[in-house]
């Protein structure tokens, strides 16, 4: 892009900020806390160094093995979510790519249809947020388990398939070519040629959509499932901030060991 | 003495926009026979090359392989004769992020169903592995069976290229510029293992090269070629020095456009 | 020369991934039956009902039990949208709008904390004395505590940021706005921090000889020469943050969420999946917006 329109378009970004934070009414004296705001606010920050170990509710609690069992919780939600969506954003993401369809041609009047389908059906999958999937799945089949994890599956798959299907596009196409010359068949073409070069930019991206589930599967504990979301409402919702804060800081060890995993992961995918 | 044909071209063009890749190319290969094809770069060789394997199709012209013509036959009869033909890529076209022994495996998918595919090349069985390190030996790199491809250098990368030709077990061999990114003393190893390998299992062989000298040596038959058109096509021992210097020299006109 | 059997089990083996691998598909192995999860508690009778009910509950409320007319669809669309919608989707919009800014500028500003090269005794040029021990622990004690910070922001989730900001600073827009800003800046910050690692250093060494401070190389080298990144990386996360703008409005604040909770509160299904279609419609919406802004970047 060139310099000048460049630069028009920061000051049009910073512009748009300041118009929208004036629309949103945001001024300084809406920050800034009130009287009692203020002992809040400190207690809240006050609290970050102070997380406790028992419940503050019950001081008799230890409230340690619930963390643990939150943890866990939270992570086996993720992992069933991620293993869902990953079948789904398999499935989507090959039909969703040009090359696929160019691969197996269709009659001529049939593949946009098909394949315009299956972008919107991505589409929509995706812009619902898992939060506005689980209103609705937890009202149509009841607080289970399972709506849940299907809450947090579909919007992910269908992230899951629109970004495949871009890396299988985009994918260097090089070795399918040389196969088909070396007399392979279409499914072969792709599944020895096209898939193995996308596969170590899939396996990256799908390691960081879970550390995202993780965060996903925190925050369905809103609704009382046993993940750290139910934990951080309760005790926030109480004021209890010291315990709030060793559920907050509990959630950010596990995001921390899996961006850690994932980084390492992608390192070894992408290098010899 | 007229050898069965293997691969006619009649009139053969092919043009990418204004430039005529090929132009009006017409040749015969024979069974067994081993051409070398020279020429400058953008010469058309390579256009030429996968004219021969269907790769690429001609807006005139008639390509046929073994007496069919290509345009006439259905996916699965160019299916079946690609499996027949072994193609080299200059850019040795491999799987980096796998084994080698998985993509040299992958050679033989023309002759397999999908599911059968899975099997033969994810869980292959002993016997065909052994296969391959005997392939890979004969190219000179039994050692590198079970490594990365990306871990090879260029020349043992190409060799790998050259080792999945060979597994299809193919009637013809065509290499484009299969030698370019090796060293000198490598490139003659693999070129002389080519020409060896076709002369023992009556392969038929074509090689785009660079190297005149090279394709002096080990080619019985030289195709030259400039501008897509063939400039000679004959026996090399009856070749003479003009003929390689009509090949390469730079007419003023060039020396114009270039500057 | 080595045998096929010998090759074989001196082969590189990636053992790193082999064990993630393992470790991946035990975890699902477990997750699944664990027994936390019943698929057959979906398909029980109750549930079946339920899910009929639902389905039926979804249709604008006019309609429910008759057939479908295109007319009253019309006038329950009309009635349910006049006067809302607009505002809706400007007070969603300018959430994304001021808090992707936001997390920009706090991005940008961590950024020069975070990235080694320039939060260190010696950016780009070696000092005449070398610096003391102490100093460099200081230096990375810097790059340490604001790269912590940037992770501690964006582990936590912009819904959990808006619901505990909120109860912490009180109703108003700023809760809403700083919680998107944050977990963004998060995300803004370590990837401008990684693009200012990876910089061109001759610029900012030729500037450093010339005696420039730090904030000098990185606003008149660096950025200008990462910009492109960085704006890349801007209307990509922008998107995300249209998208969870939609659903603050569930916490109270304005915005499309407002009334999926205002219609929530009273279990209309039909308002519900009226407002969440739009909200669809806008993020959409915003994709190509994003997707368009960034082609014209490249």
């Amino acid at each position: 892009m060139r310099l000048r329109s460049r630069a028009i378009l920061v000051v049009g970004i910073l512009l748009a900020g300041v118009v929208s934070a004036w629309h949103l009414g945001l001024d300084s004296s809406s920050i800034w806390p009130t009287a009692e705001r203020w002992t809040v606010l400190g207690r809240f920050l006050s609290a970050a160094f102070m997380p406790t170990l028992t419940s503050q509710s019950d001081l008799a609690i230890n409230i340690v093995p619930r963390t643990l069992q939150a943890m866990w919780t939270t992570v086996i939600f993720a992992v069933a979510a991620m293993s869902l969506s990953l079948v789904g954003g398999i499935a989507l993401g090959v039909l969703a790519s040009e090359r696929w369809w160019s691969l197996f041609p269709v009659p001529r009047a049939v593949r946009p249809v098909l394949y315009g389908s299956v972008r919107t059906l991505i589409a929509f999958m995706r812009s619902i947020h898992e939060i506005l999937w689980a209103i609705g799945l937890l009202a149509a089949f009841g607080l289970t388990t399972v709506a849940a994890v299907i809450a947090i599956a579909i919007p992910y798959a269908g992230t899951l398939a629109k970004v495949f299907s871009e890396m299988l596009d985009e994918a260097p196409e090089d070795a399918a070519e040389a196969l088909r010359m070396a007399g392979a068949g279409s499914l072969q073409i792709f599944v020895f040629g096209l898939i193995p070069r996308a596969i170590p930019d899939m396996g990256a991206y799908a390691f960081y959509r879970f550390e995202c589930a993780l965060r996903s599967a925190a925050i369905l504990g809103f609704f009382g499932f046993e993940t750290l979301g139910k934990y951080i409402h309760q005790s926030c919702g109480e004021l209890y901030f010291r315990e709030a804060w060793t559920y907050l800081y509990a959630l950010v060890l596990l995001i921390v060991i899996v961006e850690w995993w994932s980084g390492a992961v992608r390192r070894k995918l992408t290098v010899a | 003495m007229n050898p069965a044909a293997r691969f006619v071209l009649e009139d053969a063009t092919v043009s990418f926009g204004q430039t005529r890749a090929v132009d009006e190319v017409s040749l015969r290969v024979g069974a067994g026979e081993l051409v070398g094809i020279v020429g400058p770069s953008g010469a058309g060789k390579t256009t030429l090359l996968r004219l021969l394997i269907g790769a690429v199709r001609p807006q005139s012209g008639r390509v046929s392989v073994d007496g069919s013509a290509l345009a006439e036959l259905s996916p699965q009869q160019l299916r079946a004769l690609r499996a027949q033909i072994g193609f080299v890529h200059q850019d040795h076209r491999l799987v980096p992020t796998q084994r080698v022994v998985t993509n040299v495996l992958s050679g033989r998918l023309g002759r397999w169903s999908f599911l059968r595919a899975l099997r033969e090349v994810y869980w292959p069985r002993r016997k065909d592995v052994e296969d391959v390190h005997r392939i890979l030996t004969r190219v000179g790199i039994p050692e590198k069976l079970f490594e990365r491809v990306d871990s090879l250098s260029g020349g043992q990368m190409q060799r790998t290229a050259i080792a999945r030709a060979l597994y299809q077990e193919p009637e013809a061999i065509l290499a484009d510029e299969p030698v370019s990114s090796v060293d000198p003393t490598r490139a003659r190893d693999t070129v002389a293992l080519l020409a060896r390998i076709a002369r023992e299992e009556g392969i038929t062989l074509c090689v785009s090269l660079h190297n005149l000298e090279l394709a002096r040596e080990y080619f019985p038959r030289l195709i030259g070629m400039r501008h897509g058109r063939i400039v000679f096509d004959a026996p090399t021992t009856d070749l003479l020095p003009q003929h390689f210097e009509s090949l390469y020299e730079l007419s003023e006109q060039q020396m114009l456009q270039d500057a | 020369m080595k045998s096929v059997e010998q090759l074989y089990r001196e082969r590189p083996v990636n053992r790193f991934g082999r064990v993630s691998t393992l470790l991946m598909l035990g975890l699902v192995a477990f997750a699944w039956t664990s027994g936390v999860f019943d698929f057959g508690a979906l398909f029980t009778e109750r549930a079946q009902g339920n899910f009929t009910r639902f389905l039926t509950e979804l249709r604008p409320y006019p309609l429910q039990g008759n057939a479908w007319d295109w007319g009253v669809a019309g006038e329950w669309l009309d009635e349910q949208l006049s006067g809302k919608v607009g505002a809706a989707i400007l007070a969603t919009l300018a959430f994304s709008i001021a808090a992707i800014v936001l997390a920009a500028l706090m991005g940008l500003a961590i950024s020069l904390f975070a990235s080694r090269n320039l939060s260190s005794p010696e950016p780009f040029l070696p000092r005449p004395r070398a610096p003391t021990p102490t100093l460099r622990r200081c230096w990375d004690a810097v790059v340490w505590l604001s790269r912590g910070w940037l992770i501690f922001a964006r582990a936590i989730p912009e819904y959990v940021w808006a619901f505990v900001l909120l109860i912490v600073l009180g109703p108003s827009a700023w809760p809403g706005v700083l919680a998107l800003a944050l977990h963004n800046a998060g995300i803004l910050g370590r990837l401008f921090a990684e693009v200012t690692e990876n910089s061109d250093p001759r610029t900012s060494r030729a500037l450093r000889a010339l005696g420039a401070s730090r904030f000098q190389i990185a606003t008149t080298a660096i950025w200008p020469q990462s910009m492109n990144r960085f704006l890349l990386f801007f209307f990509y996360r922008w998107e995300t943050c249209v998208r969870e703008a939609t659903v603050l409005g569930l916490l109270g604040f304005a915005g499309l969420g407002y009334y999926i909770l205002e219609a929530k509160a009273a279990l209309y299904w039909d308002r519900i999946a009226l407002w969440t279609l739009i909200g669809s419609l806008l993020i959409v919406a915003g994709d190509l917006l994003s997707a368009w802004a960034r082609r014209l970047v490249r």
